[in-house]
């Protein structure tokens, strides 16, 4: 660990260490999810009434602003990892890795901002 | 872990053809998962909304079509591969001991068996509702 954070320490100025480390983030907490999110689908068989509670609290402004997080995490972790294939697959494309990284967040902001607006209308709506 | 300096991603290993397999299916799972778990996000979050989604939403809209069984199966697959095979990078980046190498991993590959089991279980066996 410490290893790491002395890497991100005296390594300034570079885009890619940002990656990595919003590329690990991401992925810890996507994997988390995805625990949660077998687990509550099984209950549709096991438990159906607690099922529907849980998506009560998915539901909720809690729940809803979590819930743009996790979309969040998965739009750069996908985005991110695009750009880690097409870099390893075709070494050529080195020369436009700057371009690469901007891009990603011209399409995350381009794609997210509309999609955290859609999850959270139901907010200002007074629906929840 | 040795890593890239241009994308930041691990460089491919050599030498180990179990881990070089490995590095590739990260990449090529990671693809499909980039199409399929992104469509699977924007219909169950932009065009149904989470307050509507019952179990009953599930076995009468989602699991009375054989097509979107295969499909949340298909993406079950590809997400415990790439999630667990990731995570499994992130844990030997951070624990260095042969004994709690082992017993982390261990529990840790039994999770991704018995999340296997579950997923499988609910996807093939749920009665589908009344509206198929």
């Amino acid at each position: 660990m410490r290893r790491y954070l002395g890497l991100m320490v005296s390594y300034r100025g570079q885009q890619g260490t940002w990656a990595w480390l919003f590329h690990r983030i991401s992925g810890i907490a996507i994997w988390l999810f995805i625990v949660l999110h077998v687990i509550d689908i099984y209950l549709v068989g096991g438990d159906p009434h607690a099922y529907d509670q849980l998506l009560q609290l998915y539901a909720s402004p809690i729940g809803r602003v979590m819930e743009v997080a996790l979309g969040a995490a998965l739009l750069y972790h996908a985005l991110n990892g695009l750009r880690i294939v097409i870099l390893d697959l075709w070494p050529s494309m080195t020369v436009h890795h700057r371009s690469l990284w901007w891009a990603t967040w011209i399409i995350f902001l381009g794609l997210g901002i509309p999609g955290a607006i859609i999850i959270l209308r139901p907010l200002w709506k007074g629906l929840v | 872990m040795s890593i890239s300096p241009v994308t930041r991603g691990r460089k491919r290993p050599t030498g180990s053809r179990r881990e070089t397999a490995v590095w590739y299916l990260m990449r090529v799972t990671g693809v499909a998962l980039f199409v399929l778990a992104l469509a699977h996000f924007s219909i169950l979050h932009f065009i149904y909304d989470p307050a509507d989604q019952t179990a009953a939403f599930i076995t009468d809209q989602r699991w009375n079509q054989l097509f979107w069984r295969a499909f949340d199966w298909t993406l079950l697959m590809l997400v415990l591969f790439h999630s667990f095979m990731g995570m499994r990078t992130v844990l030997l980046d951070y624990l260095h001991r042969p004994r709690v190498r082992l017993v982390v991993l261990s529990v840790f590959y039994l999770t991704a068996v018995v999340l296997f089991v579950l997923g499988t279980v609910v996807v093939m066996t749920l009665p589908a509702g009344s509206r198929s």
